[in-house]
């Protein structure tokens, strides 16, 4: 296997993980914005809303990655033309797979914003749309952007299931390699530095997270 | 003005509703500083919540300047909630906000464009033009409540609320918000409603108080009078707790009350006119509005020979006094 089929398996792997995580957060990220402030606490209490969209929430969060993929093939396929065998047929199901987690992630963060801010800019005259723009996401931002980090981790894990439709990527790639070397594959190299490779970008997500987080942090800075 | 009547809020929980306050009736008119102060737990905050809305009252009417507040549209609440503002036990600050932002934030809920240059005068005016940048983690709680308290001016509001701020910090920094704010009510004309379950807080700055127990207000009026003679246990409590504890029971005792306008030794004459050597079992002498009021409770050697007596005297020398019962002293 040349090495420039490798660095197409991490674009591949890398990129569609991006963009997955990119496109369930432009849905996930008002789902979860609606499923706080709908919520018993939140700032517009609605329950009937609340419980419907937490139940297709719920519903999509308990279908197995492989099944969405494998549901969503004919939608690709009217999209891109084509609902198998290239890294990109792979994206509409990791964005399925990933929306409920990303929407009940928010909703957690949000839920972590303490009321009493909540109420001071109340108290201002602000209303329900300022709230959640000039307080409920930004004072979130920091559980929100490690939220991040551990919904790509997770969408990175999916991409295995690239393997059933032939969607590439590193980790189908490393399934390739052993299903073509069954016999003699854990004694070769390049087996083993494709899994450093995997769990190199895993570390660096997580770290660039944290990062992230801990740079826009301003509740613990002392000068 | 703020007109509370007969306010209620009842919160329903399973074992039947939570009565939060019953029966509430306040005025409270521009310039003043009216303070509400209660025991834990007898409803100050519920009824400072209810004043801007955040508490939605079960019955009952919330009048600012001649408009009930129950009865408005939301977004006129809206516009109501920036005369109207209000400050925090806890401060309530962003904290991924610098103090700039915090307050500007203000501004801008108030629809000013550009509201810099006002923020950073407010904050001048709370002594904290030198920590614009810094974040609220940074500030002591003493600094946090004065951002605080520039934030809840942006607005230009008219009344402010104060629920508890001072309840989290030490005396010195109580004393030094207090005067801020008893310059803000000088310098603004800002009417300030503040709670607290602190006696020497609304002795140190306010001209009125209601003191609730109970859900209820159980005596309000001028801070001097309710000072002077408290009529109720509650009121008896906050004012003399942890000052007199006689042991004695069953005995009368009678208390003399000073406005300020009495400058003759009237202990000493007392004592050395009247020959009655008294025993003083409490005194103390407050600052209240720039009036100085104080108050001292005798107890007799023999109370039924001396008392007429003393009456007598006190009547003719103008000076306040009633019997009180050794019992009702705390």
């Amino acid at each position: 296997m040349p090495f420039t089929d490798i660095l197409i398996m991490i674009a591949e792997t890398v990129g569609v993980t991006a963009l997955a995580t990119l496109l369930a957060y432009v849905l996930g990220l008002p789902c979860g914005v609606l499923l706080n402030v709908t919520s018993k606490n939140g700032l517009k209490p609605c329950k009937w809303l609340n419980v419907t969209v937490g139940l297709i929430v719920n519903i999509l969060r308990s279908i197995p990655c492989l099944i969405i993929i494998v549901l969503c093939i004919p939608f690709t396929r009217g999209i891109f033309g084509r609902g198998t065998g290239e890294w990109f047929t792979i994206l509409i199901p990791l964005t399925v797979c990933a929306f409920g987690f990303v929407s009940r992630m928010v909703e957690q963060s949000l839920a972590e914003v303490p009321a009493g801010e909540i109420e001071a800019i109340k108290s201002l005259g602000a209303t329900d749309f300022q709230v959640i723009i000039k307080v409920l996401l930004p004072e979130a931002r920091v559980s929100l952007v490690t939220g991040v980090a551990v919904v790509a981790v997770s969408i990175l894990g999916y991409t295995s299931f690239a393997y059933n439709i032939g969607a590439g990527g590193l980790i189908s790639g490393i399934y390739t390699f052993y299903t073509r070397h069954t016999g003699d594959y854990l004694g070769s190299l390049l087996f083993w530095v494709m899994i450093v490779l995997v769990v190199l970008i895993v570390q660096g997500i997580q770290e660039l997270g944290l990062f992230i987080a801990k740079k826009i942090d301003k509740r613990k800075v002392l000068k | 003005m703020i007109e509370i009547k007969n306010l209620e809020k009842t919160y329903p929980s399973k074992s039947g509703d939570v009565v939060a306050l019953k029966d509430i009736n306040l005025t409270v008119e521009d310039g003043d500083i009216y303070g509400i102060i209660g025991l834990s737990g007898a409803g100050k905050s519920t009824l400072v919540r209810c004043i801007n809305l955040l508490e939605k009252p079960t019955s009952g009417q919330i009048l600012i300047d001649g408009e009930d507040l129950t009865k408005v549209t939301k977004n006129r609440l809206l516009e109501i909630r920036k005369k109207v503002s209000m400050i925090f036990q806890h401060f309530n600050l962003l904290q991924q906000r610098s103090v700039l932002k915090n307050v500007e934030l203000a501004g801008e809920i108030a629809g000013d464009k550009n509201p810099t240059e006002r923020a950073k005068e407010l904050l001048k005016l709370v002594g904290l033009e030198d920590r614009l940048n810094y974040y609220p983690s940074q500030l002591s709680g003493g600094q946090q409540q004065r951002v605080a308290i520039a934030r809840a001016l942006m607005s230009d509001p008219k009344i402010l609320l104060c629920d508890e701020a001072t309840s989290a910090l030490d005396p010195e920094t109580t004393h030094s918000i207090l005067e801020l704010l008893k310059t803000l009510n000088k310098k603004l004309g800002l009417t300030i409603v503040i709670i607290s379950h602190q006696m020497s807080v609304i002795e140190s700055i306010c001209n009125k108080v209601a003191i609730i127990d109970k859900s209820q207000i159980v005596s309000c009026g001028y801070l001097k009078d309710v000072f002077l003679s408290p009529t109720n246990e509650v009121a008896k409590k906050l004012i003399y707790s942890g000052h007199v504890n006689t042991g004695i029971k069953g005995e009368k005792f009678v208390k003399l009350m000073f406005t300020g306008e009495v400058d003759k030794p009237i202990v000493a004459n007392v004592i050395s006119e009247l020959k009655i050597s008294v025993s003083i079992m409490y005194a103390e002498t407050k600052v209240i509005n720039d009036t100085v009021c104080g108050q001292v409770i005798f107890r007799l050697p023999s109370y039924n020979e001396d008392i007429k007596k003393l009456t007598d005297y006190l009547t003719r020398e103008n000076v306040p006094f009633e019997e009180v019962d050794s019992d009702a002293l705390y």
